[in-house]
């Protein structure tokens, strides 16, 4: 996919990522310039949705870009702690599969704090399951800045053995170990 | 979508585009033990090599003292009205700007003078002697603490004046200096700054850090 056809909040994205490293004070008032663009938009919608009626924007919001742009000014109807309560149910099957389930902690100024209860032991990459919860969340709650997984390990692979196979399991990989499963 | 690696911090593009636009203050830590810190916070000096730390309450009053590594910078500045320093003497020190401090180091055993530039800082060690001549007229410089505080001189387009200064708002000056001069004298901006300077309250940690300690310890080398 060419950068011009990517979606517009992966380019933002893009885009932020590329003129952050420079560190120009010269980029002052291209900031300001955004932030004004922004809070007059902001300003208007907020005008706008205040006389639509509650139905009306749910149906609205069916449109992804609508969505979208609420989400960047802020104006989502719906709290950030129930989108993400919808992203980790959307996840509930897909990670199911996968022998693990994921907790809605706490939602403190934009750092969200999940929990990972693996139900049974398998083999999965711990990084792999970081991205796609990240990925999950983050669609339907761009707004947060940071996301902490309680239970999964930074790295390698998440080494799970139940309390019954302490003294039996040896092994750290291999697809066998499901053997030891309660 | 997934704009993240595994590597990376997750962060949303919402999140990402407000931290851009409106960049957290950056958010000073003691320098002993990591605590977060108010933006008025206690500096220390290390009397071994000059450098100047932020530190938390309980570090610096932990660490500094007579025989500890550290000593603590005060606050209180005071104008010097009735300081004695003619021209003549002034001319003695060598000093080819306007504007220059002065502090006893118990490292160095001598005088320390700092004059700010274009360049950044320059330093030159006095004498004590040199030293003992002005504290014979001028009996309040033997009340400066060492290594913290510094007389400062304000000899910038004719002014005379004189100040018993902590040495970070020192180096705030030092550094205000060097990111405002312009020319070959400095220019106005330098010396709107200068005035402000000495007509403000503490200048802001911030500019302590950023500009003004590479100069001493870079200049120290």
């Amino acid at each position: 996919m060419s950068r011009s056809d990517a979606a517009a909040e992966t380019r933002i994205a893009d885009l932020i990522g590329a003129l952050e490293p420079l560190a120009d004070t010269r980029l002052a008032p291209a900031k300001e310039l955004v932030k004004a663009v922004l809070e007059l938009h902001a300003q208007g919608l907020a005008a706008l949705i205040a006389v639509l009626p509650a139905a009306v924007l749910e149906t609205c919001l069916q449109s992804k870009e609508v969505a979208l742009l609420l989400l960047l000014h802020g104006l989502h109807p719906h709290p950030t702690e129930s989108r993400v309560r919808q992203a980790l149910a959307g996840l509930r099957a897909e990670l199911g599969t996968q022998g693990a389930r994921v907790h809605f902690s706490e939602l403190d100024d934009g750092l969200l704090s999940l929990r990972l209860e693996v139900t049974e032991q398998r083999n999965f990459s711990a990084p792999a399951l970081r991205s796609e919860i990240e990925a999950a969340v983050l669609e339907l709650a761009p707004e947060i800045g940071s996301i902490v997984i309680e239970g999964l390990p930074e790295t390698g692979e998440v080494a799970f053995v139940p309390l019954a196979n302490l003294r039996t399991s040896t092994k750290k990989n291999g697809a066998e170990h499901a053997e030891h499963s309660v | 979508m997934a704009p993240n690696t595994p590597n990376t911090p997750s962060e949303g593009w919402v999140a990402a585009l407000r931290r851009f636009i409106e960049p957290a203050p950056n958010i000073a830590r003691c320098e002993l033990c990591s605590l977060e810190l108010m933006e008025r916070h206690p500096h220390l000096i290390a009397i071994d090599d000059r450098r100047l730390l932020c530190a938390c309450d309980a570090c610096a009053l932990l660490y500094s003292g007579d025989a500890q590594k550290f000593r603590r910078v005060p606050r209180d500045s005071a104008r010097l009205d009735d300081f004695q320093m003619s021209d003549e003497h002034w001319a003695g020190l060598g000093i080819p700007v306007g504007i220059a401090f002065f502090f006893k180091s118990t490292r160095d055993q001598r005088v320390v003078a700092i004059y700010p530039g274009a360049a950044g800082a320059m330093e030159s060690l006095l004498d004590l002697s040199t030293w003992g001549v002005l504290e014979e007229a001028n009996p309040v410089l033997r009340a400066i603490e060492p290594d913290v505080e510094a007389l400062l001189a304000n000899h910038l387009d004719g002014a005379r004046d004189y100040y018993r200064m902590p040495l970070d708002r020192c180096y705030a000056l030092s550094g205000l200096i060097r990111s405002t001069w312009s020319g070959f004298t400095g220019g106005s901006e330098m010396r709107e700054a200068v005035a402000q300077f000495f007509a403000d309250a503490v200048p802001a940690c911030d500019s302590v850090r950023r500009v003004a300690m590479p100069d001493a310890v870079e200049q120290h080398a």
